[in-house]
């Protein structure tokens, strides 16, 4: 069964590596769809470059972005949104180890109180 | 520059070359080809690199391209986070009335696969399969392995390490440059 039709889906924000960005235009359309204030956006950006080494502003182009580097961003937006409970799905596949372990590690350091789950397409749940 | 060895008129049989030297890709990135490369019917090569070093982007805008260009030749091209690839791939098939439904993306890459087997089968060609960060890709080796022997494969992926695949290196020198070339045996 599609992860998207599960349970778990239902009730967390659903952030797929897949297709990981919703409005292909710039990073503020993105923010708003994330439900990101513009006073959230200078620590997003921060967060991006120190992990992926290329600048952004709000004003940025995202769909120029690499894929992975879609897939960073989309991950930062999640943490940084206001939903206590969010869904990765297939993040590993999409990520070189280093990402992977800094994102992991970012998580960590702001789950006071919230819940992120890593999940891979078939995963039962 | 890329340019095919040994073309014959009937198959275009031949390696598929990219000449060393520096090629703009994007605006603010550029991608060196250290020396020459050559991707081999029959052969296999893995893309690797760090997120955004260019991989992607050589394939879309280099590789592709040229394979493209060149006639006689089947190219199938699973792309990187490929949904809106797959809607249409559901499409097509449902034109076709494809049984079964194509539901999701495994079943998709399937249904390309075997229609790239079909189109050999009938018509012998140079095949190139391509697959940028695709999620199914121990299973569709198995299949190229066993039906389309001669094909060119060429993949990228952080999980997938193929140890008989040659690894192709992408190396950034900074932001706006890559470096690209074979991994020394």
């Amino acid at each position: 069964m599609d992860i998207l039709l599960s349970a778990t889906a239902l009730t967390h924000l659903v952030c797929d590596a897949r297709h990981p960005l919703i409005s292909h235009w710039r990073l503020a359309d993105e923010m708003l769809l994330y439900n990101i204030g513009s006073g959230k956006a200078v620590e997003l950006i921060e967060d991006f470059f120190r992990i992926s080494g290329k600048a952004l502003t709000t004003k940025s182009r995202i769909s120029e972005l690499s894929g992975g580097q879609k897939v960073i961003l989309m991950i930062l937006l999640a943490i940084h949104s206001p939903a206590q409970r969010i869904l990765f799905v297939d993040i590993n596949h999409a990520l070189d180890p280093e990402k992977y372990a800094l994102l992991i590690a970012l998580t960590d350091g702001k789950a006071s109180g919230r819940e992120f789950r890593f999940r891979n397409r078939g995963d039962v749940d | 520059m890329a340019r095919l060895q040994g073309v014959s008129s009937d198959s275009g049989t031949g390696a598929m070359l990219i000449e060393a030297g520096s090629y703009p890709i994007w605006q603010d990135f550029t991608l060196w080809v250290e020396y020459e490369l050559e991707f081999r019917q029959g052969g296999f090569y893995h893309l690797t690199g760090q997120n955004g070093s260019g991989k992607s982007s050589f394939i879309s805008q280099l590789l592709l391209p040229r394979l493209l260009a060149l006639p006689h030749r089947y190219v199938l091209y699973l792309e990187q986070q490929m949904h809106l690839q797959l809607f249409t791939v559901k499409a097509f098939s449902a034109m076709n009335k494809a049984n079964p439904i194509l539901a999701d993306e495994s079943m998709a890459t399937q249904f390309l696969l075997k229609d790239l087997k079909k189109s050999f089968d009938q018509v012998p060609r140079d095949s190139y399969l391509i697959m940028d960060e695709t999620l199914y890709i121990d299973s569709h080796l198995a299949y190229v392995r066993q039906y389309l022997q001669t094909c060119c494969i060429i993949y990228t992926s952080h999980q997938s390490i193929q140890p008989e695949a040659e690894s192709i290196i992408f190396e950034p020198v900074s932001v706006e440059l890559s470096k690209v070339y074979v991994r020394p045996d």
